[in-house]
């Protein structure tokens, strides 16, 4: 009998002392390349900027910190953080049925400059140029380091490092090649159209495309020349962004304006009946059309007239002149009798087109991975209007509509954090097929919201 | 927007111990925890109330006992989820329950008696790091139950196959407590969601059993448990939640207890050894889903599946389950009034792979206990037990919504300590 329960308290000791914390998490298998070293190069899509800010909360969902976490190098994986609200001023939810927003006023501030340099070197507002700035060709020392130049902007000092910014012509390959990378997702080129397209046509003209190609095959030779494994991204075509298209289509759902198919013309709809709405182009006023898109920067300009406290863009008393136009930065213009691609849609999606000619042909030379977010958010697109903006991106029992609050953060141009992590997923089917690795991919239904929320609202 | 706060999945009203198959507890006194619940053909103590209410019939005088069992589970998580690093360690924050227990019988005459005991046959509790990977899934869970049985059993007279006893007993869910927190991630700030509930009134079951024994070495046990419909009201609390929802919020849910019956052995091979196996059966599929309504429309609750804003739903889907219990008793050690005992046992987890989440981080389990009784005179016994419980690694990927991925490992030290009284 003792032997009996001597034989109990020996088992309860052997399964108590064997250690089951010594789990081993296996390694991803990276296949031909290797993930040990990896940094990330971008603008604000790269950095995690989501709602109109830079902030820490939606940073560590930043696409390629998402990645970092698949690939099992989380830790090494250091990121320019900023505490809440982050800079740029963060659009934040005051109302969630319906939804409203408010823009916060107060900014955050930097809170691990001393982990420089950072991997991910994401910039907020970063072109093509910026990458190798030859002879700081591009300005970026100018629009790093002083604060009176117009095109300032304080994200260069927050992800680079301060002796690379001292120089007389800073770059961002010097900030990568330093770090020796094994592996490099590089994303450059949105914000040479993007201006562009978010002034309506009136701020800063597109990189030329001769131009852009010449930058992009100088940046993927220095990429190549670190030895990664590469993978580069296209650029989204302008009208599959929230910013061009959505507030459009608000308004046609609330009402307040419709497609009149007989006279091919948008129209505001008013107690006195629906009329023409007006634009201001380049080429003159004229009225709305099929292509023409009102920017989600419009918004206020809408709200207004709503309020009656700005005179709506028609022609109310019918002498052929509108009394009032939607200004030319709140619209971007479509084809519509002018010169053959000579209007603002036009001019951004063919310049996108070449870009992504460069894109792909220097990718194919260089033997780069290519993740074709072009083609992927253009599918998007299209299934969401073909289904009357039912569908969108699906994966794991979710549908994210390109939309505000779904795979668009409330900017209309960056993604939530779900859609940080549908860009993780798509550069981790492009590195399993390229690279015969086996990263396993983000559960997106189990990414955070993290929707802003206004303090007190 | 319209999958705004698709669920916000509460999940785990009623989760929590980490110590028998669901939330069970079948620690019920000291004295059965040394043969690790292998008791329900035993017979010969006042908590046969709990194992099996035919015990009671023909046992004689007037029987007391009462006592605890400490559960000190510990745990920890491994983080498999794209919310953390890889790997990332976090514990269970240590806690120590107290779960009483008390029983006593009158025999009315030979062949009658009756009993009545107080016991806590679901319960316990978790608490993670309030800032930890798993958050949203839950901070804390804490449930309390009581439970009151009066019972009689009955020794039917001698038919020549052997005897036969019948007992049954009406148990009575008297007081329920559920305490529960999780982070709410969908929006910047997070908020927290908290719900303190309280049951609602009284709720009945019964049990229900009969001992058989062809031959003196022999008996032969089978006691069945009917499930039990609780509903638990109180206030949910959300906090830092200035969008979507209100500040607080009336909630209620209903919870039932699953069915469970025994089938046991008990063989008494040579003078002073008592062996006993016994299958215990656990209907834990009739746990399907936990519903939460709520006395208003919560905006931040509305979507396709729930367009009123007033419910959360979590899926839960137990399958049933069981346990196989062996335990021993030797009484012949030479030391007058000292009786060992000691079990072991294992214990299937009904709780799908993916719906386990860390409001109740259930494995499949053994279970080992040793312990003693000593006679301190002809009326009182001391009783003293201990069970180790070593759970099985337990894997969680493509966890459902509100758990998360990750690797939990479990273990639980079970000291418990007791009286009995013969009059």
């Amino acid at each position: 009998m003792k032997r009996f329960l001597s034989l109990f308290v020996l088992l309860a000791l052997i399964t108590s002392c064997k250690d089951y914390n010594s789990l081993d998490i296996k390694p991803v298998d990276s296949g031909s390349a290797d993930f040990s070293s990896y940094v990330a190069v971008g603008n604000s899509l790269t950095a995690g900027y989501q709602n109109g800010a830079l902030y820490k909360s939606a940073q560590q969902y930043s696409f390629p910190k998402l990645i970092a976490r698949q690939i099992g190098i989380s830790d090494q994986f250091s990121q320019p953080l900023i505490s809440d609200p982050g800079i740029g001023g963060r659009i934040e939810l005051t109302n969630l049925d319906p939804v409203e927003t408010t823009q916060n006023s107060s900014q955050g501030n930097p809170i691990n400059q001393s982990d420089k340099p950072f991997t991910n070197l994401g910039i907020p507002g970063a072109v093509l140029v910026d990458y190798l700035n030859p002879q700081n060709s591009g300005h970026l020392k100018e629009r790093a380091t002083d604060p009176n130049n117009p095109a300032f902007n304080p994200f260069y000092g927050i992800v680079m490092e301060q002796s690379e910014l001292a120089k007389s012509a800073p770059n961002i390959h010097d900030q990568v090649a330093k770090q020796n990378p094994t592996f490099i997702t590089f994303w450059l080129g949105n914000n040479d159209v993007l201006n562009f397209v978010t002034s309506g046509g009136e701020g800063q003209q597109p990189t030329s495309p001769s131009n852009f190609d010449q930058l992009y095959q100088g940046s993927v030779q220095a990429l190549a020349s670190t030895g990664a494994s590469v993978i580069v991204y296209n650029i989204p075509d302008v009208t599959t962004i929230p910013f061009v298209f959505y507030l459009r289509t608000e308004l046609q759902q609330q009402g307040a304006i419709v497609f009149n198919s007989d006279t091919q013309s948008y129209q505001l709809v008013t107690p006195q009946g629906n009329f023409d709405i007006y634009i201001q182009t380049d080429n003159g006023n004229r009225v709305m059309r099929q292509y023409d898109f009102p920017l989600l920067s419009a918004s206020s300009y809408f709200a207004q007239i709503q309020a009656g406290q700005t005179p709506p863009p028609i022609d109310a008393n019918g002498d052929g002149t509108p009394e009032s136009v939607i200004p030319d930065q709140l619209v971007l213009d479509g084809p519509a009798g002018g010169p053959q691609g000579s209007s603002e849609l036009e001019q951004a999606a063919g310049t996108v087109a070449q870009y992504n000619n460069s894109i792909q042909s220097a990718a194919n030379a260089a033997g780069f991975t290519l993740v074709d977010i072009n083609g992927i958010f253009s599918q998007i697109f299209s299934d969401f209007q073909s289904s009357q903006g039912q569908q969108g991106y699906n994966a794991n029992g979710l549908t994210l509509r390109p939309v505000p609050g779904e795979l668009f953060s409330f900017d209309g141009i960056h993604p939530t954090n779900r859609g940080e992590a549908v860009l993780a997923n798509e550069t981790i089917k492009a590195m399993n097929q390229s690279f015969s690795s086996n990263v396993p991919m983000i559960n997106i239904s189990k990414i955070p919201e993290g929707f802003p929320v206004a303090a007190g609202s | 927007m319209r999958r705004f706060i698709a669920t916000i999945c509460l999940l785990f009203v009623f989760s929590a111990s980490a110590f028998a198959s669901g939330f069970s507890i079948y620690e019920a006194s000291a004295r059965a925890n040394a043969m690790l619940g292998a008791f329900s053909a035993y017979a010969e103590h006042v908590s046969t109330i709990y194992y099996n209410p035919a015990g009671l019939g023909g046992l004689d005088g007037i029987r007391f006992s009462g006592g605890a069992t400490i559960i000190a589970p510990r745990t920890s998580f491994r983080n498999l989820s794209s919310l953390a690093p890889l790997g990332q360690k976090t514990n269970l924050k240590d806690q120590n329950f107290w779960v009483p227990n008390a029983y006593a019988s009158y025999q009315i005459n030979d062949n009658l008696t009756a009993g009545i005991g107080v016991y806590s046959p679901f319960g316990l509790g978790t608490e993670w790091p309030s800032d930890w990977v798993g958050r949203g899934a839950s901070i804390k869970a804490d449930i309390k139950s009581l439970f009151v049985t009066p019972a009689i059993g009955y020794k039917l007279p001698d038919f020549g196959i052997g005897k036969i006893k019948i007992g049954a007993g009406l148990r009575m869910a008297v007081y329920g407590q559920v305490k529960l927190k999780r982070a709410v991630q969908s929006f910047t700030p997070e908020g927290s969601f908290s719900l303190n509930g309280d049951l609602d009134k009284t709720a009945f079951g019964f049990n229900a059993g009969i001992l058989y024994q062809p031959i003196e070495a022999v008996t032969l046990g089978f006691t069945y448990r009917s499930k039990i419909k609780t509903k638990y009201k109180g206030d949910a609390v959300f906090t830092n939640l200035p969008v979507g929802f209100p500040q607080t919020a009336k909630g209620s849910a209903e919870i039932t207890f699953p069915s469970s019956y025994v089938v046991a052995l008990n063989v008494k091979p040579i003078e002073g050894l008592t062996t006993e196996l016994d299958y215990v059966w656990w209907g834990w599929s009739s746990y399907d889903k936990l519903a939460i309504n709520f006395d208003q429309t919560i905006p931040a609750l509305k979507s396709a599946e729930s367009p009123e804003g007033k419910q959360i739903v979590n899926e839960r889907n137990y399958k049933d389950s069981y346990q196989i219990r062996f335990g021993a008793e030797y009484s012949k050690l030479g030391i007058k009034g000292l009786t060992i005992r000691g079990g072991i046992a294992y214990d299937k987890n009904p709780i799908r792979d993916r719906y386990v989440d860390p409001t109740l981080p259930d494995a499949d389990r053994w279970l080992f206990s040793g312990g003693l009784s000593y006679d301190l005179t002809n009326y009182l016994a001391v009783d003293a037990s201990y069970i180790f419980i070593r759970a099985k690694q337990r894997k969680v990927t493509d966890s459902t919504a509100g758990g998360i991925d990750g690797v939990y490992n479990t273990y639980a030290n079970l000291p418990s300590f007791g009286i009995t009284l013969k009059l």
